[in-house]
């Protein structure tokens, strides 16, 4: 076991820069999920970790020592590829024997490991198969067992459920929780897939542009996102950004236009907001924040027309235009009776709003939402 | 739909298959099978050179052609002949074969490299192979003539020389000159076709070696020469079969001399036939030469032909 440290990472590519001075923590014993769209950095990243690249700039430390001089196989690390990488020649058995027999690992030992891992992962039945014979998924358990066998201080894996369909991906996401519970290793994940991250990661790593955006538990993360990029990321479907001028009411309370309706700023966010009085701000309120109003309020009532309904079962997705034209997405009760055409009148949770600045795109309350998460 | 219709219908799903099939299977029968009953059925004939005339001699071709007369005093009661001869292909396929693979091997892993200039050079090493056999062979000639030949040219004036070789005059020196000229033709051929086989190894199964900690050579083994043996098995089928019927290079440079201390199969068939007006023996050496020909390529599928999947 180990813990991992990123100290101004930097990978460039003649004349692209892949990783952009990259710092980050990841916890002895931690699940840290790099997430972010194709791109980003994240397996570059992960790759640089594992020593298959090697960094232009920056520290990588294992344990604690920097290891960036170090071949990848000295650097006490397994990894799983996205694409499994098995060898396709070798039987399940002498892929997961193959890292140890290149370690001169003691036959006895070598023999107990891949019996103690096949038995965890339940292959032991498919010792002797070549992969072209296995399932995805059981593809993935060997490309596991492969890992898993070499006993690491760490655990890299790029992807490896991407190329399991819808339900053996979510199987496979509760089995590899239950491994890291049973086996408590390291383990570094990149993923694009934002629920996968959500549901695997004790700790989130927001990637874009080669440069960590959000570094953070998954649920802070979620609904305490640092900047717009952060916030319309994660979340499906993703966060709407409403622009709107931000004015005093006649009781001297902040409130922003947003053109429909004025909406009331929340007095806890009043002294961070105050400076862009008469400048444009952006809201930010996720889908599943809107509820259509039904009790006759008056203030802060935002009217739509709806223009698609789509009904996924545990909830059913609006796509709504506001009266400014402005398309929005809300998440509301599958029982809802709303058809496309239908004029609704939308109300937004006051707590769950984000406030961005329309040119940085950095959150506005981030500050003060996190101190207080800590005070409570 | 009418009955007639339907007959109609049935009768041309019915001709489908041998209207689309039969013309290859035609072509196939002209090319191949035509040509090989001919060859099985010349070789059992004797011709006689004046009258043309054919007499069934049965197996009295190939007996001549391998057995020595009387089949006293010579090593396993062989003609003296074929015993050199196969000796000389055997040298001649083996070298060349053998030295060009391992080149052509070691070419391909360097330009499969992300190496500066890759591109210029990938072109460059076909030329040899894209020249016409006989042109290669007179550049060879001439390269090893004894006079003004270039190779003679840089070794005495280095000084590496005292005087200069008469290649063409000595057997063994004869020999070498066939096998570099062969190599420097067929080499490119190697690099081309394995070098399509390294790019069929998938780049991640290099990383997870390189995780697990193979090194360079268990790399090799482990990873590159699995997806390499589907190449490896066309690259030295084409190649010995162009080698054991490989007349062009033999005949231009060396015509099977000095004597017959170049003489390989295929010299000594096109001597047999064209030149001594013999089609039965000819023939003969024909059939020995398909059948040596077949064991060869079904041992090399049985080492390389399985798939790494």
């Amino acid at each position: 076991m180990a813990h991992v440290e990123l100290n101004d990472l930097v990978k460039e590519f003649d004349d692209v820069t892949a990783v952009d001075g990259i710092s980050l923590d990841i916890p002895d014993e931690s699940f840290t999920v790099f997430v972010g769209p194709s791109g980003c950095g994240k397996t570059t990243t992960l790759r640089l970790i594992a020593g298959l690249e090697r960094a232009t700039d920056g520290e990588i430390s294992i344990g604690d020592e920097v290891v960036n001089d170090r071949r990848a196989y000295e650097r006490d690390i397994a990894m799983v590829f996205q694409n499994y990488a098995l060898y396709p020649h070798k039987t399940v058995r002498e892929n997961m024997r193959f890292g140890l027999e290149q370690h001169d690992t003691p036959e006895d030992v070598i023999t107990e490991r891949v019996t103690e891992a096949a038995e965890l992962l339940q292959i032991q039945d498919l010792l002797e198969r070549k992969p072209s014979e296995l399932s995805g998924g059981q593809q993935q358990r060997v490309a596991l067992g492969r890992a898993i066998v070499r006993d690491p201080a760490v655990f890299l894996m790029d992807e490896p459920l991407s190329n399991l369909d819808a339900k053996l991906r979510v199987q496979m996401r509760a089995e590899l929780n239950k491994l890291h519970e049973e086996l408590s290793t390291t383990t570094v994940y990149v993923t694009h897939d934002q629920v996968e991250a959500m549901t695997l990661a004790d700790q989130i790593a927001v990637m874009d542009d080669g440069q960590i955006q959000q570094v953070g538990a998954p649920t802070h993360v979620y609904s305490n996102p640092r900047n717009m990029f952060v916030a319309g990321f994660l979340g499906s479907p993703s966060m709407n950004f409403i622009e709107g001028t931000l004015e005093r009411d006649s009781a001297e309370k902040l409130q922003l236009d947003i053109g429909t309706d004025t909406h009331d700023i929340p007095d806890e966010f009043a002294d961070e907001l105050e400076a862009y009085l008469d400048d444009q701000v952006v809201l930010g309120i996720r889908p599943e924040n809107i509820s259509l109003n039904q009790d006759g309020i008056a203030a802060n009532v935002h009217p739509a027309t709806v223009q698609v309904v789509e009904p996924q079962g545990e909830k059913t997705v609006l796509e709504l235009d506001l009266d400014t034209g402005q398309t929005i997405k809300a998440a509301v009760d599958p029982d809802t009776t709303v058809q496309m055409g239908d004029s609704v009148n939308l109300r937004f949770d006051r707590d769950s709003l984000q406030y961005f600045d329309p040119q940085t795109g950095e959150s506005l309350t981030y500050e003060s939402k996190s101190e207080q998460k800590l005070t409570a | 739909m009418s009955t007639e219709k339907q007959s109609l219908r049935r009768k041309l799903d019915r001709l489908f298959v041998p209207l689309t099939v039969g013309p290859t299977m035609l072509w196939i029968a002209g090319i191949i099978v035509y040509p090989t009953l001919k060859l099985l059925w010349s070789s059992v004939f004797w011709t006689n050179p004046i009258t043309s005339q054919k007499e069934f001699v049965g197996l009295r071709n190939f007996k001549r052609l391998i057995f020595a007369e009387g089949g006293s005093g010579t090593f396993l009661g062989l003609a003296p002949d074929f015993v050199s001869i196969t000796w000389h292909t055997f040298v001649y396929v083996g070298l060349s074969v053998s030295i060009s693979f391992a080149l052509g091997l070691g070419i391909a892993l360097l330009l499969d490299k992300d190496l500066k200039g890759r591109g210029w050079f990938r072109t460059a090493v076909i030329v040899p192979w894209i020249l016409p056999y006989v042109m290669s062979g007179l550049m060879w000639r001439w390269m090893f003539n004894s006079e003004y030949g270039a190779i003679n040219g840089i070794l005495t004036q280095s000084g590496l020389l005292s005087s200069k070789i008469a290649f063409f005059s000595d057997g063994t020196l004869s020999m070498m000159a066939l096998v570099i000229a062969d190599i420097w033709v067929f080499t490119p051929f190697i690099i081309i076709i394995l070098l399509a086989g390294l790019q069929n190894v998938p780049e991640q199964l290099y990383d997870a070696a390189e995780v697990d900690g193979a090194g360079k050579i268990s790399r090799f083994v482990n990873v590159t020469y699995p997806f390499l043996k589907p190449s490896i098995l066309v690259a030295l089928t084409i190649r010995i079969i162009f080698d054991i019927r490989a007349l062009d290079l033999v005949w231009v440079m060396t015509q099977g001399g000095p004597g017959k201390s170049t003489e390989v199969w295929a010299s000594w068939l096109y001597r047999t036939a064209q030149v001594f007006n013999r089609p039965g023996e000819g023939a003969a050496l024909g059939v020995v030469l398909l059948a040596v020909t077949f064991m060869i390529v079904a041992l090399l599928y049985k080492v390389f032909g399985e798939s790494p999947y």
